[in-house]
């Protein structure tokens, strides 16, 4: 995939999400696009690792600034909490441009969505760092939630235990509805 | 830890190193640093901007320390982040740190080829970065590192130097987390701090001045309250607010006024074709005692004899640089063009390249890293909250973008005259852009 069509579809997500009603904050963003990329296996090619909230991507990151850089999305700030993001005066000529590689990948991205948008950062930071848990290893439920809680040790293990039953709930729904690239 | 050397320094008046530091000072990959320059051919363009990566990567160890002081004094210490970090409730632990982020600062550009950032994403093998140079090089330096009272751990030094996202291999603690921000941080990382000061003092232009002494006084490590988690991260008292706003604003004017000038970005263009030629297979080498032999010196000197032999490779990137040939903006980005196309740079690049040829026109464009302003503010009461929702200044920092086309300085006039006629049907015909 070129850097351009990835721009649209993360514009096209970023969209989305607000659309659903999600906050849009940064970790809301970097958690779908985790999920996007390691679950439904859509190319974005996002170098992610271990940080602060689960899995993060500091390309992901600087591509966020450089989507702001070319108008294609915006941040503005709201309180409580820190930056919220929406598209720009020019996505969309980005997504009329691209819009058959979004729609190529629309099926993912709604799942996504429909499922993460409006979860709460720690709801995420327990989802996905399940998702990382399980990427990583074929392991048993209890081994992920063990590996969970010694990754971050503040998630309770019911909370852990919580986040590796949603998990395979979404596995099994995606496998069932065939949106697995 | 017994300061016994001094070091004057123009940014920072002296810097004090123990005998044990000396060392590493004294040490080859360190002493290289002098004939690294800070900022590539910016001399050309701004003729005092000589300095080297030698002084800066002093100025970022004198600057990650004193930082390193004020947000471990216990009294600055927040109850939250103080109950999470053992490492902040014993004094053993307190001085180990404190000789790691020095450290890690002083080695934290080690791994720099010639000319610095000028040719690096081009030149490096595949997949690698200066900072993995960086990384071996510590790792090359372990008997120093062992020999010092405590031991220090070669891992440690590493990760603080480098951070997460160039060590990527390895799981970070939130302690490691914190001090590698210390130095390589958006907001307040000291290798910022040091090079606006450092740049802006020798390029002889007043934009990147702030003040850095209030600065650093009112950073603190503060949990990130606001978005529903504890996670602690580098912040500052309100009090110091408007100096943040300094700061970053004065990053904005240096990336605009002298880091992302139009000259000085062709030059590095220049030079970077230069050494494409120049080197064995187009690349630097892997191997370290190599890289280690190649410095701005070697480089200017096959400069100086390329541009008088027209059989030497890069004979002709030479002459531009060493003869102010270079090529000169045909377009640059103008925000209206993007509601025709997403990409007007680059589509105009392609249709000037098949109309002058493409050894006649270059494209250059510049994405910063790094993400919002976003780090917390702790009020008076103790409350905390983002800085984005503290400060309007912040939120409008533009963030810098460039986009040049250049071309032949022999061809520019014609060049003109034809993107006058044809621009607005370039970028609405446009192209798609393939896999």
């Amino acid at each position: 995939m070129t850097n351009v069509k990835r721009k649209a579809i993360m514009v096209s997500l970023i969209r989305k999400m607000k659309e659903k009603g999600s906050w849009t904050g940064e970790t809301h963003i970097q958690k779908c696009t985790y999920f996007l990329e390691e679950f439904l296996r859509v190319p974005l090619n996002f170098n992610f690792i271990l940080y602060k909230h689960g899995p993060f991507s500091f390309d992901l990151r600087d591509e966020l600034t450089a989507l702001r850089a070319d108008n294609f999305i915006e941040m503005e700030p709201r309180r409580p909490f820190g930056a919220s993001f929406m598209p720009g005066k020019v996505a969309e000529v980005l997504e009329t441009k691209y819009s058959n590689d979004i729609d190529k990948h629309k099926e993912q991205i709604n799942f996504i969505v429909e499922k993460l948008a409006n979860k709460s950062v720690k709801e995420l930071e327990r989802v996905a760092t399940a998702l990382y848990v399980k990427k990583n290893e074929d392991v048993s439920k209890d081994d992920m939630v063990g590996q969970i809680r010694e990754l971050k040790p503040h998630i309770s293990k019911e909370l852990a235990k919580q986040a590796v039953e949603e998990l395979n709930d979404y596995i099994k729904e995606a496998e069932h509805n065939h949106i697995i690239l | 830890m017994k300061l016994t050397h001094e070091i004057r320094d123009p940014i920072h008046v002296f810097i004090k190193l123990s005998s044990e530091e000396r060392k590493v000072l004294d040490s080859p990959p360190f002493q290289r640093l002098r004939y690294i320059h800070q900022l590539a051919l910016t001399y050309l363009v701004y003729p005092g901007a000589t300095h080297n990566r030698f002084e800066h990567s002093l100025g970022v160890m004198e600057l990650a320390s004193r930082v390193y002081d004020v947000v471990t004094e216990p009294e600055n210490v927040h109850p939250v982040v103080k109950d999470k970090f053992p490492e902040l409730n014993d004094t053993a632990k307190r001085d180990y740190w404190k000789k790691v982020i020095r450290m890690a600062a002083l080695c934290h550009d080690l791994g720099h080829i010639p000319f610095s950032h000028a040719a690096e994403a081009e030149l490096l093998p595949k997949n690698w970065s200066h900072e993995t140079f960086t990384v071996k090089i510590i790792e090359s330096l372990e008997e120093i590192w062992l020999d010092m009272t405590p031991p220090l751990r070669t891992e440690d030094i590493i990760k603080v130097a480098v951070g997460p996202k160039e060590y990527s291999s390895k799981t970070f603690s939130e302690w490691e987390i914190i001090l590698s921000e210390i130095i390589t941080g958006d907001s307040f990382g000291v290798d910022r701090i040091d090079y606006l000061l450092r740049d802006s003092y020798h390029a002889g232009v007043a934009y990147g001045k702030f003040d850095h002494f209030r600065l650093i006084d009112t950073l603190r490590i503060l949990p990130k309250i606001y978005d529903q988690t504890d996670e602690p991260t580098l912040g500052i008292e309100i009090g110091g607010i408007h100096t943040a706003e300094s700061l970053l604003l004065a990053r904005y004017y240096m990336f605009t006024q002298v880091y992302m000038h139009k000259v000085r970005r062709i030059y590095d263009i220049h030079l970077k074709e230069f050494m494409k030629a120049w080197l064995e297979g187009g690349k630097i080498t892997d191997n370290i005692d190599e890289h280690l032999k190649l410095t701005d010196n070697q480089v200017l000197v096959a400069m100086q004899e390329a541009m008088d032999n027209k059989e030497a490779p890069g004979y002709s990137e030479a002459k531009r640089i060493m003869n102010r040939e270079h090529f000169k903006v045909l377009y640059s980005r103008h925000p209206s063009d993007l509601e025709l196309n997403p990409e007007p740079e680059k589509i105009i690049f392609r249709a000037a390249s098949r109309k002058f040829g493409e050894e006649n026109v270059q494209h250059d464009d510049y994405y910063p890293s790094g993400g919002t302003y976003d780090f917390p503010v702790i009020y008076d009461d103790n409350n905390i909250e983002s800085s984005l929702n503290v400060s309007d200044a912040l939120n409008n920092i533009p963030v810098v973008k460039i986009d040049f086309v250049f071309i032949a300085p022999e061809l520019k006039e014609e060049a003109v005259s034809w993107l006058e006629e044809n621009k607005e049907k370039i970028l609405k015909e446009g192209e798609e852009d393939n896999d």
